[in-house]
């Protein structure tokens, strides 16, 4: 399917809303898809914490709701499906939904100058099977014997029938296969996008890094998503079939199968999946911390290498969630050194924002501020995630809650605060109107500071020895003295919680009143602001030519504004059969 | 511009917050008044080579805690000194492309390369080579089987004719006696699920899968009664799989193991078949 | 200010490039699939001490060997057709899709015989190597179905169009599909039934 003639513009509201191929449409469809699991993601967490505190003991004025049979506590079996379901939810239906299946669509078109996706029937497919895959797992809280529980990583033997009898476990691994197949379809298209679809004149050095971000990303869930897609497979067959693939022969359970080949294959996607949900943050705010400083993204190609390096060595280091299980020598230790060369490339993206910013002439809005807090959130997050690459500490702090800590820091903090980013900066684009910036800098003010006592916190939990997922750390003499740590956590985590109630309202108040946007109210020269607001169907009425970079700030060239459109064409600057010409090979020809 | 800059050092100040705040839990709790770490302290060491984590743990912080207070300066600067206004110029053309400009980005990525991951990566592997997994077996190791269960920990002791899975070995539930000062070797096997066997007082975990063999080993060198902890999330009552671990002094550990050893040969079983749920010793590869 | 290009109506070679990287990727992505599944195999298969284990019955490989032979056949019709219509002959890929897809229904039907006879020899659905013999087998068969559909719409699309005309259709992502599932089965043949 060719974007390159206009497409009639759909007229019936099924067509338009429902049933779209319109990649903005289906952006939007996936940010209120992704939202709604946010928040039932998010009160999950509330609740979790709330047991953590205070374990057994009523949950406030909704325990009851939620948990009639026990007087509105939280019973054990109900703590472990929360916390599974949480895992769950966050990753696969808040996270990916919001940051790649909305901004992934939104952007990529837009900031290439396109006129859809290449594909826009799959991209219409990919939600609906991410719609159905919600349907399953919002069923599956419901089913009798509860919803999964067997970790998010749903490890067997506990994963299968011998731990979890129930249909809860089985709905779990149908949703996350169906979920998988939708991100598949939708990172096909993506890739196929951006080599295919890049407007005459853009080279891929000439693509925003949220571009290049969602790109890596889309190839690592082309590649290994996969992956998880065969193993939760051959779970699904050890749960209805009653094959053997992960059951081993032991004292109360027979097969020739191995439980530890899934632990392989579950982090083999696994690692990978962590940058899946990262890249496409350090992108938007790769250009953000550019765009608001208003200078040119410092070391541009750098970035763009380390971020493609990090993607290739994302799929060597998958060991380092084992390190405990036994692996061989040799083994355990060759993915102790790959997992430290990451972070090679991760100080040079570092070093990169921390130079973007430096001399710049910042615009501290509620974007900028919020990818400065992912830069913060980030590093505390990297720099944590040193201890547990290296066995020998990693072999006390796995399973503790300093790993909680940790890869909440870089997979919830950064991410999250990276999709708020997102928000508040393309929300103009997408509905036509500003947030406000008051709230919105309150928003963040007040979420960057318990999100950071949040899992700091849990950082220092995890050191003094508390091991996750369980439901009452005081049973364990060693963990008597945490209990005020945990109480603190929790009133950090239940303020977060409350204070997201700000950006809702922000959220609802400028979709319906909020003033409206022009067509580029940030002043930059990416492709999306040179459309106008609101984006009409075909997105570009001409597809441009682009004679400049993403992120052309304080050019003495241009002396009348700060910034430079990317299709702005300068007197110096050469003609457009050029700058065509030198894309003709990589990209869609110009003329035929 | 001044009322701005103002508020931009309220919130740097803010930001240190997290900093000062957790410590302060210490007051919060009257019997931390001693120690300010209290709130945040790990269970005491037991082991000859539990040091070995706790010192390239503590000294990993320190380096980090640097790398951090850099990565703030660099954040929070700009924040207050480069806003919209500042009379200084951007300079378009320092982008970051020149031979130069990489090289001095390597060279700060590989310094920090070659210190904190280069301390990470030399500790652990003489920590792994020499302790965590030094695996070697012999007469003077003291060995042990265990076999985690829903929700219990099954431990057995070769007993009098130094084999295990025989008919005098020692069995019990939850209650692991162990001689001070010499090593263990334990080799674990889950009978259902994945469980995970922890010793918070060792600094050290190991996985125990059904179907195959993995080995713990570590020196108690403290008497007293301690905590074993199951790590690993093996369903509804993982939370409260919780043994003892008691490090005697020799004597009393023989006496234990004696009368321990008198009562496994007089309540052995042979018609039960799930008596001898052990295994014969893994040599090691 | 802004020099734009106008765009011509869409030439169709680059229709045909962008769907060829599409399935390009999509493939890699399937291939990463296999990959798991065989991976899967490889890490089973070693830790048994014998293979496969004793008490399980050899596979029919003669069996195996014609159904090789039958999805190959069927690859190689497609191609043909395809080849053959792309050189001008009005009607060929429709007769060469349909030819395919009556091979691969052709193979589909025997999987199901070789299924029967394996039951009825004793190898069932469980143990290790049993999991892996019907799990491959049937996820590859699955995708030999979701391929027979895809060809029948092609073909039918091609008959639609007389013969002529087929140029506009997806006939490369289709074929290119149909010849990985051949692919995985002939390396599922010398792997499961061979080795």
């Amino acid at each position: 399917m060719s974007d390159d003639h206009i497409h009639p513009a759909p007229t019936t509201f099924v067509a338009k809303y429902v049933f779209s191929r319109d990649h903005k449409v289906i952006a939007k469809q996936f940010l209120f898809f992704g939202l709604f699991w946010l928040l039932v993601g998010g009160t999950m967490a509330m609740f979790i914490r709330w047991n953590v505190a205070h374990p057994g003991h009523a949950i406030p004025l909704v325990g009851k709701i939620f948990y009639p049979d026990t007087d509105g506590a939280v019973p054990p079996d109900a703590y472990a499906s929360l916390f599974t379901m949480h895992g769950t939810i966050m990753i696969f239906f808040a996270i990916t939904p919001i940051l790649i299946g909305c901004f992934g669509n939104f952007c990529i078109p837009l900031m290439i100058g396109a006129r859809d996706m290449a594909f826009p029937t799959l991209n219409m497919l990919s939600f609906w099977f991410a719609l159905s895959a919600g349907v399953v797992m919002f069923v599956s809280l419901f089913v009798p014997q509860g919803a999964a529980a067997g970790g998010w990583t749903a490890y067997p033997t506990l994963s299968t029938k011998i731990g979890q009898p129930g249909l809860g476990q089985t709905f779990w691994v149908v949703g996350v296969f169906l979920t998988g197949t939708g991100t598949i379809m939708g990172a096909v298209n993506y890739v196929t996008t951006v080599i295919r679809l890049r407007a005459p004149g853009m080279g891929y050095m000439d693509m925003p890094l949220t571009v290049w971000g969602m790109w890596y990303t889309a190839v690592l869930n082309a590649l290994f998503v996969p992956v998880l897609g065969a193993a939760m497979m051959l779970l699904f067959f050890d749960r209805v079939f009653g094959t053997q693939f992960f059951t081993a022969g032991a004292a109360v359970t027979n097969g020739g199968g191995d439980p530890v080949l899934f632990q392989h294959l579950f982090w083999i996607f696994g690692h990978p999946e962590v940058y899946i949900l990262i890249l496409p943050a350090w992108g938007v705010i790769g250009d953000l911390l550019a765009f608001f400083a208003r200078k040119p993204a410092y070391g541009y190609k750098l970035s763009v290498f380390a971020m493609g390096a990090i993607t290739v060595m994302s799929a060597v280091v998958y060991g380092h969630h084992m390190f405990s299980t036994g692996l061989s020598p040799l083994l355990g230790q060759s993915f102790m050194l790959l997992t430290m060369i990451i972070s090679v490339p991760a100080e040079l993206l570092f070093l990169n924002w921390c130079h973007t910013i430096w001399k710049g002439k910042l615009r501290l809005t509620v974007p900028m501020l919020f990818s400065l807090g992912v830069v913060f959130v980030f590093g505390l997050g990297g720099l944590t995630g040193l201890y547990l690459a290296s066995i020998s500490t990693d072999l006390y702090l796995h399973d503790t809650y300093f790993v909680v800590g940790h890869f909440h820091l870089t997979m919830a903090a950064a991410v999250l605060l990276g999709s708020f980013a997102a928000i508040y900066y393309w929300f103009p684009k997408m509905f036509g109107r500003m947030m406000d910036e008051r709230l919105g800098k309150l928003h963040f003010w007040l979420s960057f500071f318990p999100i950071n006592f949040v899992f700091c916190g849990m950082l220092f939990g995890g050191w003094a020895g508390m091991h996750r997922r369980i439901y009452n750390h005081s049973v364990y003499t060693y963990l008597q003295h945490l209990e005020p740590l945990n109480k603190f956590i929790t009133v950090a985590a239940l303020i977060l919680g409350a204070v997201q109630l700000l950006f809702v309202i922000n959220f609802f108040k400028s979709f319906f009143a909020g003033a409206k946007a022009t067509d580029n109210p940030w002043e930059v020269g990416t492709l999306e602001w040179s459309t106008p607001t609101p984006v009409p169907h075909y997105n570009f009425k001409e597809i441009p030519v682009i004679y400049h970079g993403p992120h052309e700030f304080n050019n003495p060239r241009q002396t009348a504004k700060d910034w430079i459109g990317q299709a702005e064409r300068l007197p110096d600057d050469p003609p457009a059969a050029e700058r065509i010409a030198r894309t003709e090979l990589v990209s869609q020809p110009a003329h035929s | 511009m001044r009322t701005g800059r103002a508020r931009a050092y309220l919130a740097g100040v803010l930001v240190l917050l997290p900093i000062i705040a957790l410590p302060a839990l210490a007051l919060a709790d009257g019997t931390g008044a001693r120690d300010p770490f209290h709130w945040m302290k790990p269970a005491p060491d037991i082991s000859l080579d539990g040091h070995r984590v706790d010192s390239l743990f503590y000294t990993v912080t320190i380096m980090l805690a640097v790398l951090f207070l850099i990565l703030c300066f660099l954040l929070f600067w700009p924040m207050l000194a480069h806003r919209t206004g500042s009379r200084h110029q951007v300079n378009y053309h320092h982008q970051g492309g020149h031979v130069r400009d990489l090289l001095i980005a390597a060279a700060i990525s590989a310094a920090i390369f070659f210190v904190v991951d280069g301390t990470l990566l030399v500790h652990s592997y003489y920590d792994l080579k020499q302790a965590f997994w030094n695996f070697t077996d012999g007469s003077e190791v003291f060995r042990v089987e265990i076999m985690p269960q829903q929700w219990a920990w099954n431990i057995r002791y070769a007993g009098a004719d130094g084999q295990f899975n025989t008919g005098d070995d020692i069995i019990t539930l939850n209650d692991l006696h162990l001689p001070v000062g010499r090593r263990v070797l334990v080799q674990l096997k889950a009978k259902d699920v994945i469980h995970s066997f922890f010793l918070p007082n060792v600094r050290t975990k190991q996985d125990a899968n059904p179907g195959r063999v993995t080995r713990y080993t570590f020196t108690p060198v403290k008497t007293g009664s301690y905590e074993i902890v199951c790590a690993e999330m093996c369903g509804l009552e993982h939370y409260k799989m919780r043994g003892t671990m008691t490090i005697e002094a020799q004597e009393d550990f023989e006496r234990w193991y004696a009368e321990a050893a008198r009562f496994a040969v007089a309540s052995f079983d042979p018609t039960d078949a799930e008596a001898l749920w052990g295994w014969e010793w893994e040599k090691t590869r | 200010m802004h020099m734009t290009a106008i765009m011509p109506a869409p030439a169709r070679d680059d229709d045909r490039a962008t769907s060829y990287v599409g399935m390009t990727i999509a493939l890699a992505s399937w291939l990463m699939l296999f990959a798991t599944l065989f991976l899967a195999y490889v890490v089973l298969r070693v830790q048994q001490p014998v293979w496969p284990p004793p008490g399980t019955g050899p596979l029919p490989l003669a069996q195996a060997l014609a159904n090789t032979f039958v999805l190959g056949a069927s690859s190689f019709a497609l191609a043909h057709g395809a080849r053959q219509q792309s050189a001008g002959k009005r009607g060929a890929l429709a007769r060469g899709a349909w030819a395919a897809i009556g091979l691969g229904a052709c193979f589909v039907a025997l999987q199901v015989l070789l299924w029967m006879r394996t039951l009825r020899s004793g190898i069932v659905p469980q143990g290790v190597f049993g999991s892996v013999f019907y799990a491959l087998t049937v996820l590859h068969a699955l995708h030999v179905l979701g391929g027979l559909a895809a060809l029948a719409w092609l073909a039918a699309r091609a008959g639609a169009a007389g013969g002529a005309g087929t140029g506009r259709l997806p006939v490369q992502p289709v074929s290119m599909y149909w010849h990985f599932v051949d692919l995985v089965w002939i390396i599922m043949f010398v792997a499961i039934f061979v080795l």
